[in-house]
């Protein structure tokens, strides 16, 4: 058998690891802010609808939607796996997206109109290509950890961001700042908390057998780093 | 004095040989000696720069106030390492776009100035001179050559006050010690190509732009746009593999050895190959993304490129289509890199720099062959907004097609500039309107402009570089006809005159509105800075032997500056002893009217003034048969180009039949 396998067993064998909790919180920002106007498509109205959220800033009672929570620790090996980004009117579903190491991503399009893909990528090989209705998707292996801008060059509003993340104890919060990471073995950890606009924290953390809650407050950002 | 273009590029392609062996050099020093001596039998002093004795120098030059003696100074700085590399710095930073990266007087605005910036690898270059004649001539520049050497054509600045006396002495040290090193290029050639020799190699030719580690940090960055490649990320430009993919060797190889046009990469051809191949070596060991690679067992998909299908007008429209649909978004619909996205992707600051102008297509990275077009569309250019078009949605026959339109958008070769700029006599009225029909049968003229990097302000990497000038009189009046390219217009002119500006991509028909677009609720502002051209020439117009200096005229030799600008919108008669001292003529004395429109990344710009005023001391009064020389500035607003911040040309001569 080979060595990797080998070890693989003794992972999944492990009593110690073998019990793992759940990692969850919620996302907020206890300051004051604008709600952001959404776009106006104009002549793209029937292709991609009237108007576009702009998602830069999803807070809905200061609860934080879009925020990426990714589990830092050399012990975390679990990596990979397929996800989906699709261009659909005249938008990126998902916005944000956690990916860990060793992924593949797939990009589709479902718009009646051109699309123009541009990854602001340096580790991973960055994707610039045109999509037209109809075509296939494209795949990517995502094998560096990075966070990636993803635009439209045709599009203006259209923005996006691929967060590799260095394995698969990651997630994205959801529109009530809520978050949950599951199966994670008891041990000491940073956790991250990253967004597009309000910056990112990061906490030390202990999680025991029976899993960990933990909240983040963007206000908490030091001001010079936060993009606001 | 006509120049000789033409002339001056057969000594430049000759330079390039001179570095592949010692029997060739010395044929072409042969060779470029008697086109020298050619140059200097016709036209005196093209050369001023290098053809200066030492017995032209003064005994001693003034400088901030304090008298230095040329003729026993002791040099105040002794070459060291630690100087060679100081100068290096200082080299790099400011003599790089003229005199090029190897010393050869190629930098990039070489073909824009004439006399050509000085070679310092030819024979009788100013380095076979003492260093105290150098450090005259770099502290005083093209102004303060002798009378006899008017007409101060030479665009070398005058350097004191922006170096100091010891970094010019660190220049001229390095300049010496690197052009012997250039131009005894020993052929030491390793036997086998190796990481060590490519290493040595790296850091003493390319670290200085792409630095120590190659992260594209060197001290030349600071003053390179396009910056000089970061090799830690493994990307490249121009590769045979598909956008964002790690080049292969060759693609690593080609690049060092055809440098990269229009930037300040040259050529490295006079490297041994096996340099060349330790080089390859070397870089693939600044990113891990080389090593990674091949521990995949990846292998590079490499794009083939067909032999073209004969060009057929079927093809062209299809190509046409195509290109409104796919590309006109960046490039604009007439190609000219004004699309109704491109302005939302260029960011200079962040080296996002503009879609390349398809109708000048001399300055393709590339190159302009169709096979190179194919080549580009196939794989894109990493790092850029340029896509690839790839072979998943686009048939080998839709990249010709595209090829094939690409190539009508542009002239089929580089305009010449002609020797005399002929205005022609017509009878009657003149053309009101640059759209008038009668211009298309004007003969066109063509300058090429640089930045002006030699006085106050400067511009170091301009989107415009070049202009197109007609003109007819009618015994009466003059009329200048002028374009030039740039890709946005100031917003206010729209007020006032017809812009048109190029529209997205159209939608399919089931997808488009009727509704007029939500027209744009604030009120349309000017530019913070006009856009602005002005044609210069001289107030004196004498038997045509002495031109004021070129840049804009000196105390005793003033200039006329004809300058139409956005807004307010309008053309002025000025006078100007200098670049920072130019004036406005008052209202009684201004006779010119202008037209203007903008079309599609281009300005069109007619401007008219009787042929003579009754401002005879103050304007330059124009008379058939003189030989007139006239020079042109062109001011893009949108980039922050104002007084001395503008491109410029050198002095041309113009004939009124």
């Amino acid at each position: 058998m080979h060595l990797v396998s080998y070890l693989l067993l003794a992972v999944i064998l492990s009593p110690e690891l073998a019990i793992s909790g759940s990692l969850s919180g919620t996302a907020i920002f206890s300051g004051k802010i604008e709600q952001l106007k959404p776009y106006k498509t104009g002549k793209y109205k029937k292709a991609c609808g009237t108007d576009i959220p702009n998602e830069s800033m999803l807070i809905n009672n200061k609860r934080v939607g879009n925020v990426v929570i990714s589990l830092h620790g050399k012990k975390l090996k679990k990596r990979g796996g397929k996800y989906k980004l699709d261009q659909k009117k005249c938008r990126y579903e998902p916005h944000v997206i956690a990916v860990p190491l060793d992924s593949e991503l797939k990009i589709h399009t479902s718009d009646p109109i051109n699309h123009n893909i541009h990854t602001y990528s340096f580790e991973n090989d960055p994707i610039n290509i045109m999509f037209l209705p109809g075509q296939d998707a494209y795949s990517q292996e995502m094998d560096e950890a990075e966070i990636i801008k993803v635009e439209c060059d045709l599009h203006d509003w259209m923005r996006a961001w691929i967060v590799v993340t260095p394995n698969a104890y990651s997630t994205v919060s959801g529109a009530d700042g809520s978050f949950e990471i599951p199966d994670v073995p008891p041990g000491k950890y940073e956790l991250t908390a990253w967004h597009e606009t309000l910056g990112s924290l990061t906490k030390n953390i202990t999680v025991g057998n029976d899993g960990l809650n933990v909240n983040f407050d963007f206000l908490e950002v030091p001001q010079q780093e936060a993009k606001r | 004095m006509p120049y000789t273009p033409e002339l001056l590029r057969a000594g430049n392609s000759g330079d390039k040989i001179c570095m592949a062996s010692k029997a060739i050099r010395a044929k072409t020093y042969a060779f470029l000696a008697a086109v020298s001596i050619n140059l200097l039998s016709h036209t005196s002093n093209i050369f001023a720069f290098d053809s200066l004795s030492e017995s032209d120098m003064p005994l001693s030059m003034e400088v901030n106030g304090k008298s230095i003696s040329l003729q026993n100074l002791a040099f105040p700085i002794t070459k060291s390492d630690q100087v060679l590399s100081d100068g290096a710095s200082i080299y790099i930073k400011n003599c790089v776009l003229c005199h090029g990266d190897l010393l050869d007087g190629k930098g990039l605005y070489s073909e824009s100035f004439y006399p050509s910036p000085a070679n310092f690898l030819l024979p009788q270059s100013i380095l076979s001179k003492s260093k105290l004649f150098t450090f005259w001539r770099v502290m005083k520049g093209g102004l303060g050559l002798p009378k006899k050497y008017e007409p101060w054509n030479s665009a070398m600045p005058s350097w004191e006050g922006v170096l100091t006396e010891e970094q010019v002495w660190k220049v001229i040290h390095f300049i010496y010690e690197k052009s012997k090193e250039l131009s005894s290029v020993t052929t030491q050639d390793v036997s086998v190509p190796s990481i060590e020799n490519g290493e040595k190699v790296y850091s003493e030719n390319c670290s200085i732009c792409h630095g120590k580690k190659g992260a594209g940090d060197g001290p030349g960055a600071k003053v390179s746009s396009p910056f000089p490649r970061n090799f830690i990320k493994g990307h490249i430009k121009l590769r045979s593999t598909p956008f964002g993919k790690i080049p292969t060797d060759k693609d690593l190889f080609d690049a060092i050895t055809n440098g990269s046009k229009g930037t300040t990469m040259p050529s490295w051809e006079h490297l041994s190959e096996n340099d060349r191949h330790s080089l390859i070596l070397y870089l693939k060991t600044l990113s891990k993304k080389f090593a990674k690679f091949v521990k995949k067992g990846k292998t590079h998909n490499v794009v083939v490129i067909p032999d073209p299908p004969k060009f057929t007008l079927a093809s062209l429209e299809r190509g046409k289509d195509l290109f409104i649909q796919n590309c006109s978004a960046c490039h604009g619909i007439k190609g000219r890199s004004d699309g109704a996205s491109t302005k939302k992707i260029v960011n200079i600051a962040t080296d996002a720099i503009w879609p390349r102008n398809l109708s000048k297509p001399w300055k393709f990275r590339r190159g302009d062959k169709r096979k190179q077009i194919f080549q580009t569309l196939r794989t894109g250019l990493s790092l850029t907004a340029m896509p690839r078009f790839s072979p998943r949605i686009f048939k080998d026959e839709q990249i010709w097609d595209l090829v094939n339109y690409v190539q009508t958008l542009s002239p089929s070769q580089k305009p010449k500039t002609p020797e005399i700029f002929n205005v022609q006599k017509v009878d009657g009225p003149l053309p009101d309107d640059t759209d008038d029909p009668v211009w298309k049968t004007v003969d066109s003229n063509f300058y090429l402009l640089a930045g002006q990097i030699i006085q106050s302000e400067k511009v170091t990497y301009p989107i415009i570089d070049n202009v197109v000038a007609k003109a007819m009189h009618n015994g009466k009046d003059i009329a200048f006809y002028l374009h030039w390219d740039d890709p946005t217009v100031d917003p206010i002119l729209k007020k006032s005159t017809t812009v048109e500006e190029s529209p997205a991509p159209p939608l399919p028909a089931h997808l488009q509105t009727d509704e007029p677009e939500e027209q744009p609720t604030e009120e349309l502002k000017p530019q913070e800075f006009p856009d602005s051209i002005a044609i210069q020439l001289p107030t004196s117009i004498n038997d045509g032997s002495e031109k004021p200096y070129f840049l804009n005229g000196d105390p005793e030799h003033p200039v006329n500056l004809w300058k139409w600008s956005s807004h307010p919108m309008k053309a002025l008669e000025m006078t100007a002893k200098g670049i920072m001292k130019i004036n406005v003529q008052k209202d009684s004395s201004q006779n010119l009217t202008s037209k203007a429109s903008f079309k599609y990344g281009r300005y069109f710009l007619l401007m008219k003034r009787p042929l003579t005023t009754s401002d005879v001391e103050i304007d330059t009064q124009l008379r058939p048969g003189q030989t007139i020389p006239i020079a042109f500035n062109i001011w893009n607003g949108s980039a922050g180009e104002t007084g001395s911040k503008k491109v410029i040309s050198s002095w041309f001569d113009m004939i009124l039949e």
